[in-house]
């Protein structure tokens, strides 16, 4: 899928792995010439990120929450770390859904 | 083949000019080395040249094609740009593995999955460097080091044929300084262009064939190395009376013989109170 129609149709359907808010796809570098190029970003946490499907990233923040994960043992327990802990298990979720071919490039299918 | 090529290039910012008139051409095999003092605008060149900052004024060829909007993200996977100064702008709470995987792409953030390969491959490189643990962490947590190799990695995950450093060892201490020197050496034998920007003589090698003064966003000069660097043009470079020595293993003595006007504060003085403590 082109570069631009797959940042436009996550931006509509996928939500940031850290605070599960919604993405908007704008330019980052621009100047008075034009925009370097269309990125993903979450106005929430002020960052550029290519997001994941919500309905893993339900889960992602269940699993943190309920189970008290940390894979940050290093750093504070804080909202940080535990944003941290979400997008960790965030990407783990995506990969093993993809590796069954349950997640592609136009999201999540059914089982 | 040429790699890159500015002509009558210009970059303004508001009313203020950056870059003047900058006409420049690498070749193939060609390293270069940048000077020039704070402010003199080699930021500015290094990411505009590399793709990542848009301008229209004047024109750039990268690796033989005009450099354009609709060519830009493709021509920015082919080369790399290691600068702190130009990231540290748009990256902040970005955790380090997602800047370096956008090295993939060419710009900032992701664009697509990475593939298995890809990912293993950028780790393999954070372990190298050992970062394997920082890169978890956001940008703005990391120290200027892990921060430096970071950017390092990410211009290196997609085998740049160009790789523009800008003072890539700065805020690394002496041991890692010295790998990234090697490093260096070793990309320029793999076939890697390299564009080094620095403040330091002690850093520069004697892999750099070419060298360009910055002043203020001019090109005072540009050419041979040994021709820039030598005593009479630095001299009129920095309004300074200079010595430079390049000795047959590459090493460079520099030394500014004026004295330098010293900076001086000096404080308000403070009243003494009715107890005259």
């Amino acid at each position: 899928m082109e570069h631009d129609k797959l940042l436009e149709q996550r931006s509509k359907r996928c939500v940031c792995k850290f605070c599960g808010h919604p993405l908007k796809s704008k330019f980052i570098i621009f100047n008075k010439y034009g925009g370097q190029g269309m990125e993903l970003f979450c106005e929430h946490c002020q960052r550029i990120e290519y997001g994941v499907e919500p309905e893993i990233y339900q889960l992602a923040k269940q699993f943190v929450d309920d189970f008290e994960f940390n894979y940050y043992l290093d750093m504070d327990e804080n909202n940080i770390s535990r944003e941290l802990n979400i997008a960790k298990i965030n990407e783990i979720l995506s990969w093993a859904m993809k590796k069954v071919g349950i997640l592609t490039e136009e999201g999540l299918g059914k089982i | 083949m040429v790699l890159l090529e500015m002509k009558d290039f210009s970059y303004r910012v508001g009313n203020q000019v950056l870059l003047k008139n900058i006409n420049w051409t690498i070749k193939e095999h060609e390293n270069w080395l940048i000077l020039g003092l704070n402010g003199s605008g080699k930021t500015t060149l290094l990411s505009v040249a590399s793709g990542y900052l848009p301008s229209e004024d004047g024109t750039i060829n990268l690796l033989g094609e005009p450099l354009t909007v609709h060519n830009r993200r493709k021509l920015c996977q082919q080369v790399g740009l290691v600068s702190e100064n130009f990231f540290s702008k748009y990256f902040r709470n970005e955790t380090m593995n997602d800047i370096i995987f956008g090295g993939y792409y060419g710009q900032l953030g992701q664009l697509g999955d990475l593939t298995d390969k890809q990912i293993l491959y950028a780790r393999k490189l954070m372990r190298q460097f050992g970062i394997n643990q920082s890169s978890r962490k956001p940008f703005w947590l990391l120290s200027k080091g892990e921060r430096q190799k970071g950017l390092l990695i990410r211009a290196l995950v997609h085998k740049p044929q160009m790789l523009f450093l800008d003072e890539p060892c700065s805020g690394l201490d002496i041991f890692v300084r010295m790998q990234l020197l090697q490093l260096f050496s070793h990309l320029f034998n793999e076939g890697i262009s390299l564009i080094f920007v620095s403040h330091h003589f002690d850093e520069i090698t004697n892999i750099y064939q070419k060298a360009m003064l910055l002043r203020q966003g001019e090109c005072h000069s540009q050419g041979e190395l040994t021709q820039i660097l030598h005593a009479e043009n630095l001299s009129d470079f920095f309004h300074s009376n200079v010595q430079i020595d390049i000795q047959k293993n590459g090493h460079i003595h520099f030394e500014i013989c004026d004295k330098q006007k010293a900076l001086v504060i000096n404080f308000p003085k403070q009243e003494a109170n009715k107890n005259g403590t």
